[in-house]
């Protein structure tokens, strides 16, 4: 169906080119940035950190590898029609070298082509550590080298077989090599990082004033639909407070939001100036339990990965009492207060709109009986005041109560929300939540330092998700002080599955997400982290923005072809 | 006049530096750091956080890090191992705040004194102007309020005082932008400049934009001057000389603004020193609702993220605005009161 939509969206476009648009003769796209963060320190995709500079320098800056829209998955110019360079791929047998074929069209703004040059400067620079690149621990651990075949084919070689392969390729953004004279250490440029003179996208760089970052048509653009830009520019205004970038969408200033505030959603799609598109977001919030003795925080694994014995947390190391708290959990009745009714509850760590979601796997229901059951038999009893107290529980000393702390980062209005709704959940049950909303630093001392019991956080994923996770559950990431599997969880037989599917031979997208599902169900039944929901994104545009026709996490996939009237 | 002023100077140093002793101590004693968030970050190793860490020099003891701060680190030479082994030596590159080095922001990796100058005129035009809109509007309202006590003009501006004061910016700024951005569309909503890709912003253009923030702050200003101004005047009005100045039948203006005026203006002045540096923190809110990049929300990002050396940079802005600002007030008490003198020795007649 989807599929059928991205190409009708393909021939509404087409008559356009009929018309023989000129470059940048329609409207500017003017999108709200309600991040706050407008200072941004460098539009150079190798060392820009955080995610307003990946938004700019997407439409500045040619990646090797694309992504197929309507799937959420890399795909190569051939496989879907856009500016990614390469045209193909091939793997060798042993999954370890991916050659690409790169395209033979693609110039940067200085009238230089783009090659296999460009490609392996960037992975030089990458390597060097010269430049203080976010991606360098990232690249140096997985990419072996990168070899120029000839001007358009270039060879990457990882230390093993990965199907994260194409993920990582894709981070290494070409940079125009030309410009540096080819002297990485150069890159370290005020000039260039914050005003880059040299690009390769759909939009050349325009100026940046304070709050505005202004992008201009690419006339000489490539790759892009109907072979014209035709939106004069891209217009990246900084709008932090949202109620007022609500405000400046209805009045017409704004003709773009990503991530309207949900309480004036509803105003939005009633509006007849506005058209929306709302769609499950990449984050999702959890509840994650300390699993191992939060008296003496150890490590996963010794030097010689060899298990490290960490003990039991009195409470939240007994997998009864986990699965009887997720029971007692109201998840429908957050997302309906909290979220207004906006979002999906979770089964267990993967978001709706994942590719390697499983089909069958369904969220825990809510049901108090079963939870207080459950509790029962894992010998926590009721007491007089109402808070269940151990009697022959697993791991806590006999008589003390069913009460612990969540630690929740202060700053999100939300996420207390939430905390309190858990606390009255679980007190109908017999269960004392202190919900302690501390300053976000003091959580992440607290939490990498293993010396919590309950954390309320989210977790963003990556765009093309990668269902991996290793990262946050695997014994080698539980690492005091410094790893993200602080709730110490341990299943080496979830780790081998999650392992197959990370180095599938041939990468099958269905047999891999075969062996996530799997994954998923053993993280469901063994709840390191209680599930909550992802909460529902939405992308608002005026109604004269013609040609917005987006998909998940992929607003601008044809944003060359939008013909916008000029705002007031 | 110019040894008090310098008398002043010496004296703000050692008070300068014991602000920023406490500060950076303060600020290196909060938890988690500058590289807290980096914690949660998947992409960042743990030899890379380690390494961030390292190189921004969070790690070192206090006193390490304070003197640095202070006195910079470009006397000092660095061992390191590279990749391959190599002992690599390399000099320090900060020169200090002694001589003017502010270091490089932790966030932005760049300079912090271009960061501050980039965001500087946005608050001085927006500060200033307010600063100058409310002591325009709010001491003439407190006189004319002060000559009609208890008419209908004193106490609609009693009860105009009474909300302005108690209305919080950001709600006064939001309801300035609903009413006069979005339902009558006489203004903009926002920003410095028209949103285009020319870039071009006529004076007009500025001058319309300042209209709303400007006078959110200015509410505040005018609220509190006015009842000052209006109190001040009271009392003048009831001196001696005042009395004595009607009874000689001078004309009631020349008594407004040859003795009342000048006179009630002695308070006053008084508030200018801490209305100075309290320009910042009324900035933070208004800057945030009105889109303007300035620097009361780089502070807030600063102390947010933990980012040290612009945090130690608004420290010391805040604590220098302030020795200037007292300065300016006792500068402007002995022009508006001849009776008082700032040369040495001579103090209060």
């Amino acid at each position: 169906m989807r599929k059928i939509l991205v190409i009708l969206a393909l021939i509404t476009v087409l008559p356009l080119s009929a018309l023989a648009q000129e470059p940048g003769s329609g409207g500017p796209v003017i999108e709200a940035n309600i991040s706050g963060n407008a200072n941004i320190g460098s539009f150079n995709l190798l060392r820009c950190s955080g995610t307003d500079c990946a938004r700019i320098g997407q439409f500045l800056f040619p990646g090797l590898v694309g992504v197929n829209p309507e799937t959420g998955d890399f795909a190569s110019a051939e496989q879907f029609p856009s500016t990614a360079l390469a045209l193909r791929w091939e793997i060798s047998e042993d999954g370890k070298e991916y050659t690409f074929y790169m395209r033979d069209d693609a110039f940067w703004s200085d009238g230089n082509p783009i090659t296999a040059n460009d490609v392996k400067f960037s992975f030089d620079a990458i390597a060097s550590g010269e430049i203080e690149s976010d991606l360098s621990g990232y690249v140096d651990a997985f990419v072996q080298s990168v070899e120029v075949i000839d001007d358009y084919t270039v060879k990457f070689t990882f230390g093993e077989a990965s199907c994260d392969a194409l993920s990582l390729a894709g981070a290494v953004y070409p940079l125009p090599s030309q410009y540096f004279g080819g002297d990485f250490t150069k890159m370290v440029d005020p000039e260039f990082d914050r005003s880059p003179a040299v690009t390769g996208g759909i939009f050349n760089f325009g100026r940046f004033d304070g709050d505005q970052i202004v992008l201009t048509a690419n006339p000489n653009a490539w790759g892009v639909i109907n072979d014209v830009v035709i939106p004069e520019g891209f217009i990246y205004v900084d709008v932090p407070d949202t109620t007022v970038a609500v405000e400046r969408l209805l009045s017409g200033e704004i003709n773009f939001l990503d991530g309207p505030e949900r309480q004036r959603r509803q105003e939005l799609i009633d509006s007849p100036d506005v058209q929306t598109f709302e769609f499950p977001a990449n984050g999702w919030n959890y509840i994650g339990l300390n699993l191992a003795d939060p008296t003496n925080p150890q490590n996963g694994l010794d030097e010689d990965g060899n298990p490290i014995d960490q003990g039991h947390h009195p409470i939240l190391g007994d997998v009864q009492v986990r699965r009887a708290l997720q029971l007692a959990m109201n998840v429908q009745e957050m997302i309906d207060i909290v979220s207004l009714g906006q979002g999906v509850q979770m089964a267990a760590n993967e978001i709706p709109s994942s590719w390697a979601i499983s089909p069958d796997l369904q969220p825990i229901p809510h049901d108090p009986d079963a939870a207080a059951a459950m509790l029962d038999e894992a010998g926590w009893v009721l007491g007089d005041d109402g808070v269940r107290v151990c009697q022959g529980c697993e791991y806590a000393e006999e008589g003390t109560p069913l009460r612990f702390a969540l630690l929740v980062p202060d700053g999100s209005v939300n996420a207390e929300r939430i905390a309190l709704l858990f606390q009255d959940q679980l007190k109908a049950v017999g269960v004392e939540v202190d919900v302690q909303i501390l300053d976000f630093n003091t959580v992440v001392s607290q939490i990498t330092g293993q010396t919590f019991d309950a954390v309320l956080l989210a977790w963003s994923n990556g765009y093309p998700v990668n269902p991996d996770v290793a990262q946050i559950f695997n014994a080698s990431a539980d690492v005091v002080g410094a790893g993200f599997n602080f709730t110490s969880y341990r299943n080496p037989d979830m780790e081998a599955l999650n392992e197959q599917a990370r180095v599938l031979p041939g990468c099958d997208p269905a047999e891999r997400a075969a062996l996530y599902w799997q994954v998923q169900e053993t993280l469901q039944n063994d709840q390191p982290y209680l599930w909550l929901y992802t909460a529902n994104d939405m992308y608002a545009a005026r109604a004269e923005v013609e040609g917005f026709s987006p998909f998940a996490n992929q607003p601008f996939w044809n944003v060359e072809t939008w013909q916008i009237d000029q705002p007031r | 006049m110019l040894r008090f002023i310098l008398r002043r100077i010496l004296q703000a140093i050692p008070t300068l530096f014991g602000i920023s002793f406490l500060s950076f101590a303060i600020m290196t004693a909060a938890p988690g750091g500058p590289t807290a968030a980096m914690k949660l970050d998947p992409h960042l190793t743990v030899k890379q956080r380690e390494a961030a860490a390292d190189r921004l020099g969070v790690n070192d003891p206090f006193f390490v890090q304070y003197i640095r701060w202070l006195i910079g680190d470009d006397w000092k030479t660095y061992e390191t191992v590279d990749n391959d082994g190599n002992v690599v030596r390399e000099k320090g590159e900060n020169k200090g705040i002694l001589r003017g080095d502010f270091g490089r922001s932790f966030t932005y990796k760049m300079p912090v004194v271009d960061l501050i100058k980039e965001k500087l005129q946005p608050t001085a035009e927006l500060g200033l102007l307010s600063l100058l809109v409310g002591f325009g509007l709010g001491v003439p309202i407190g006189i004319l309020s002060a000559l009609n006590q208890g008419g209908k003009f004193d106490n609609l501006t009693r009860v105009v005082a009474v909300v302005f004061n108690a209305l919080p910016a950001f709600y006064m700024g939001l309801l300035l932008i609903l009413v006069f951005g979005s339902y009558l569309e006489l203004l903009p909503m926002g920003n410095r400049c028209p949103i285009s890709v020319s870039g071009e912003c006529s004076l007009t253009d500025r001058a319309e934009r300042l209209i709303l923030p400007v006078f959110t702050i200015a509410t505040g200003f005018i609220a509190v001057l006015s009842r000052y101004a209006r109190a001040a005047t009271l009392d003048v009005l009831n001196q001696d000389y005042v009395r004595t100045a009607r009874a000689k039948g001078l004309h009631s203006r020349q008594i407004t603004f040859r003795h009342v005026g000048r006179n009630m203006l002695i308070p006053i002045v008084t508030l200018l020193g801490p209305s100075i540096p309290g320009i910042l923190g009324g900035a933070v809110v208004v800057e945030r609702i009105f889109s303007w990049q300035g620097l009361g929300r780089l502070a807030l990002e600063a102390v947010t993220t933990q980012d040290y050396p612009v945090v130690m940079a608004f420290v010391m802005f805040g604590g220098v605005s302030t020795v200037i600002g007292y300065l300016l007030s006792d500068i402007m008490y002995a022009l508006v009161d001849p009776r008082i003198s700032l040369d040495a020795g001579a103090g209060r007649s």
